[in-house]
């Protein structure tokens, strides 16, 4: 599983036709692709080329600029301890110590079940709840070592399901696109509007 | 239109530039260097690198701006000697230089690197930074022909954009962001491009490099000389580049006419195989007793003026034969040329391969490749510029940018066809009504409409493509005619005379007292040529630098010639032609001998000299001029400058030519020189675009220096003297006589063969060729899905192709093959035999069982 197949397919397909140029699509398609597999394959990277008109490098350079598309495997839950000045205040380093210690790898890294995936992160803007921690991009502060052995104790027993899903998902309700703005329609409109306009003042010179 | 100009101030001279122009450019006008990395000439500014800060007055007053992003406006002030520029570009420096290795003294670059040199100009001097540097694995392979070091990448986007832009293969681009930014193919997916070189050569640092130059030399140990590569009739202009008698590298000049410094990677790397000595033919070879032994010029010489009189003896002139090719320079042509219609008097003489006819026809029309570009439409018969002629593919894709209306008239799917308004088939069925049918596709009359014409399908006798040629030509009688035709010099041979019933200079030319007139020329034809030689009615064959086997006969058949006639052969390199021949001289190749050449628009460019010949080989019109003397008549060519003078004197295209002409002009002079606009001084090339040229310069005597740049010695000078014998117009008319659209008709389960030219093709150079031999593929067999499914294959069986020969290859199914044809994409030597000769060749399929 690699390349988008099945109902993935019609999904990037669906995605590429979106846009004016298919090229626009590169983002929401890599997403769809760490949805797939939880990171963004070279599989998919090729495929995501075929399907926009681009080569697998330019891909590959615009997804790379990208700190949340991933090229490697992580784990389910990838969580980001903030360690900039808020937290820092408040003990970001502290927690981010602890969260090694309890998960047993440094930052950077994913636990040997591949379940967690540590990072130390910019300023996530939940200064408010300083120190804080996101898990797959969902928020939880303020976290001191205590609570963060307890998320991680909620996120294996499948407690917090329900607030953080799998790395990956970034949405889980689908909606459709709203439909095209109908701008031919519009200019006509305005089109006729303005001839309207035209016409009574014209008359209204008569 | 008349570019409108803006007065500008510009560091206190008030000057006029054309609006639009950016400042950067005003400025090298002016004579004012900004440094710059990411500015190029010739691809669109994108203002990443900041090294080109100016300050430019604006409502708000003076504000430091990028000078290649900005273009010039009325009533601009832009100073570029402030302190606050000085401190900006200072600071980008500093930047560049905080993760740059300090590696200049094993950097390829080091010498001529832009990076160094601005830093030494606008750097501190001293460094702040006590950080650690950068670390990247290195150097790692992009491709087989270029590596990569990232550490010493300063992210100017030149590389990238080049590879977008410029090729239209984006298979090189920027990965990651800030501190981790650098350059990345994807995967393993090689950047693999005909133009992958050029990316070496624009590079402002030593991060990409090209594989055959690393570490070979230093810049400062290197002399270049000005010249013209010899791969296709493009004639890009390059500068040759050798140190201690090798060839180390070829760069581009970026010629306004031509080649805008882009080169292709078949002419960039082809100094691989001037340098491969093994596979060159060092000294003369004599067969005697069956073998084969090395003997001196002298004997050589004297044993081919042996062959000849006795041949001419028993049989008549026309008992010998010269089959020449387009990789003789114009004065070894124009040597061998009276040679054989003078000296000894044959009229069997082709040195275009039967591509007379179409030459004739592009001579009296021929269009500049700017021309071209800028018609009101193009049509491109028979020809995959990316394929045949690679420079103009690049200029294409610029051209089509700009509004190109582009007609491709070809029997399958080319790089062409993405690019086309219109994509006519060329079947053979349809070849007679092909004219009207383009004539419609043409937009609004047919004024100011040029065709590009080539020769890329090898199964297509160059006649059938005459016929096409002439009569799209009888439809539309003002178009011109921009020629893609094979071989570096096939135009120069043709004006040099080395055609059939061509006088040199293709003119209403005097004929010299002693010149005889070439009679019967229907009969002087490359096939008609063959065919008399393996009737036997030849005794002597003379190729000049032309392998047979390459040109589509089978060695079996060479032997057999051999055994026929006394084969003569004048080559660089040995191939199954010259070990087939009974003597073999050595001859000079690229860049070992000065002289000239002219490309596919009728230009005439020079071809500089680089290294001493290999072994014993001498020029081409040395060997001529030898022959000549044994035979009797020295030719009065002692000198090339004999020849330059001789030439003047047939007038037509060389009417007002002299060799002084090349130092007045970066590009060469259209030929006839009534045609050429010589325009303003040539323009002066940014040192920073192409840092090799620039630097080697500094060090050597300029381009522009007569020493380098004249390609002919001072010859005695003395013109023979003309004595107007016929004024006869014996050129074109009479080699397109009898020339008809034959291409035969298909048997029932025949199918007409299309063989495309390609740019890597097992010849005996590529062969000898260690960087690119690799790029030889495989052959494959491409049929339309019906084709496929009547043979009862599966995509990826092997299939035998009968034709002239029989071949062996895997079978593919594409839609976009007619079903009347069979594409074969042929790279090995053996595919180029199945072509039969005269009209269209045509194969049949059997499937190979298991």
């Amino acid at each position: 599983m690699a390349r988008f197949e099945g109902e993935m397919l019609g999904r990037a397909e669906r995605l590429a036709s979106l846009y004016p140029d298919p090229r626009s699509a590169i983002i929401p398609l890599c997403h769809l692709a760490q949805e797939q597999d939880g990171y963004v394959t070279e599989e998919a990277i090729a495929h995501i080329g075929e399907l926009v008109g681009a080569t697998g490098a330019e891909v590959q350079g615009t997804a790379s600029f990208y700190d949340m598309l991933k090229f490697e495997p992580v784990g389910k839950y990838v969580i980001g301890v903030c360690t900039n000045i808020s937290c820092m205040l408040r003990g970001g380093y502290e927690l981010l110590d602890a969260a090694s210690n309890t998960l047993g790898v440094p930052p950077g890294e994913t636990t040997a079940d591949g379940i967690f995936t540590l990072e130390e992160v910019e300023c996530v803007a939940h200064c408010d709840k300083a120190p804080a921690v996101q898990i797959n991009y969902r928020y939880f502060g303020p976290v001191d070592s205590d609570a963060f052995a307890e998320l991680v104790g909620q996120l294996k027993s499948g407690e917090l399901d329900e607030q953080v899903p799998e790395h990956g998902t970034l949405i889980r309700v689908l909606r459709d696109a709203p439909p095209p703005i109908p701008l031919e329609e519009i200019d006509a409109e305005r089109a006729r509007q303005d001839a309207e306009r035209e016409a009574r003042a014209a008359s209204r010179e008569v | 239109m008349p570019d409108e100009l803006v007065s500008v101030t510009l560091d206190g001279q008030v000057v006029q530039v054309a609006k639009g122009t950016p400042i950067i450019e005003a400025l090298d006008q002016i004579g004012v260097h900004v440094p710059r990395f990411c500015y190029h000439p010739r691809m669109s500014a994108v203002g990443v690198c900041r090294m080109c800060l100016v300050e430019v007055s604006g409502p708000r007053g003076f504000s430091l701006q990028p000078s290649c992003y900005l273009s010039v406006a009325e009533g601009m002030e832009v100073v570029t000697t402030s302190e606050a520029v000085r401190k900006a570009q200072g600071g980008v420096i500093e930047f560049l230089l905080a993760n740059h290795p300090l590696d200049c003294p094993v950097c390829d670059k080091g010498g001529e690197c832009p990076l160094q040199d601005q830093a030494f100009a606008h750097g501190a001097g001293e460094t702040r930074y006590v950080e650690e540097k950068r670390h990247y694995a290195k150097p790692i392979p992009i491709s087989r022909l270029i590596k990569l070091d990232r550490e010493r990448c300063i992210q100017c986007d030149r590389c990238t954009r080049f590879a977008d832009e410029v090729a239209g293969e984006a298979l090189l681009d920027f990965r990651g962001r800030g501190n981790a930014i650098r350059i990345s193919t994807f995967s393993s997916v090689e950047f693999d491009s005909y133009f992958s070189g050029n990316v070496t050569q624009i590079c402002p640092v030593g991060a990409l490099t090209a594989t055959p130059y690393r570490f070979k030399a230093r810049p400062w140990d290197l002399t270049q000389s000005a010249s013209t590569c010899g791969w296709c009739s493009f004639g890009c202009q390059v500068s040759v580049q050798a140190s201690q008698n090798e060839l180390t590298r070829v760069l581009g000049i970026d010629s306004d006419a031509i080649n805008h410094s882009w080169l292709c990677d078949r002419g960039r790397f082809g100094i691989s195989e001037v340098n491969n000595r093994d596979s060159r033919v060092l000294s003369p070879w004599l067969r005697e007793g069956g073998a084969r032994r090395e003997v001196s010029w002298t004997r050589a010489v004297g044993a081919i003026a042996e062959v000849v009189k006795q041949a001419k003896a028993r049989n008549g002139n026309a008992s010998v034969a010269v089959i020449g090719s387009g990789r003789l320079n114009l004065e070894d042509s124009y040597a061998w040329a009276k040679l054989a219609l003078d000296v000894i008097g044959t009229p069997l003489v082709d040195g275009l391969l039967g591509q007379g006819g179409i030459a004739a026809t592009w001579f009296e029309r021929a269009a500049s490749i700017e021309q071209a570009l800028s018609s009101r439409a193009l049509i491109a018969l028979n020809v995959d510029p990316k394929e045949e002629v690679p420079v103009l593919h690049l200029r294409l894709r610029e051209a089509v940018r700009k509004g190109l209306h582009l007609i491709e008239v070809n029997s399958t799917a080319t790089s062409l066809s993405a690019m086309a308004a219109t994509s006519i088939q060329l079947s053979p069925d349809k070849v007679g009504e092909l004219a009207e049918v383009v004539m419609r596709s043409v937009p609004g009359g047919e004024g100011d409409v040029v065709i590009l014409v080539g020769g890329l399908n090898r199964a297509m006798d160059p006649a059938v493509t005459s016929g096409i040629l002439q009569s799209l030509v009888a439809a539309m009688p003002e178009a011109k005619i921009l020629s893609a035709l094979g071989a570096a010099n096939v135009h120069g041979a043709f004006l040099a005379g080395l055609s059939p019933g061509v006088l040199p200079g293709a003119g209403e030319g005097a004929l010299p007292s002693s010149w005889r007139a070439p009679a019967d020329s229907s009969r002087a034809n490359y096939a008609n040529i063959l065919r008399a030689a393996s009737a036997g009615e030849v005794g002597v064959l003379i190729l000049l630098d032309c392998d047979l086997e390459e040109a589509g006969v089978a060695p079996a058949a060479i032997e057999a010639l051999g055994e026929r006639c006394a084969l003569i052969s004048l080559a660089s390199y040995e191939s199954a032609t010259s070990r087939a021949s009974a003597v073999t001289l050595p001859l000079a190749t690229w860049s070992e001998a000065r002289g000239s050449m002219v490309n596919g628009e009728g230009r005439m460019l020079r071809l500089g000299e680089q290294l001493e010949p290999a072994g014993l080989s001498k020029p081409g019109w040395v060997a001529a001029s030898l022959v000549a003397s044994d035979l009797g008549n020295d030719m009065s060519i002692f000198t090339a400058g004999d020849i330059w003078a001789e030439l003047k004197t047939w007038g037509g295209a060389f009417a007002g030519v002299e060799p002084e002409i090349f130092n007045s002009t970066l590009d060469g002079p259209l030929l006839p020189v009534a045609r050429w606009n010589a325009g303003g001084p040539p323009r002066a090339l940014d040192p920073v675009a192409t840092p090799g040229i620039a630097s080697v310069r500094r060090q050597g005597p300029d381009f522009r220096a007569g020493a380098v740049l004249d390609p002919h010695a001072t010859g005695t000078g003395s013109a023979p003297t003309a004595k107007v014998l016929t004024a006869g117009r014996l050129a074109a008319a009479d080699a397109r006589a009898g020339v008809s659209v034959e291409i035969g008709v298909a048997g029932e389960d025949e199918a007409w063969l299309v063989l495309a030219r390609r740019v890597y093709e097992a010849d005996a150079r590529l062969a000898a060729n260690p960087a690119l031999a690799s790029f030889v593929r495989d052959d494959r067999v491409m049929v339309s899905p019906a084709r496929l499914a009547r043979l009862g294959a599966d995509d990826g069986d092997r299939v035998r192709v009968i034709g002239s020969v029989e071949i062996e290859a895997v079978v593919h199914s594409d839609a976009s093959i007619p079903d009347w044809a069979i594409a074969v994409e042929g790279r090995t030597i053996a595919v180029m035999h199945l072509v039969d000769g005269a009209g269209w060749s045509r194969v049949r399929l059997e499937r190979l069982n298991g």
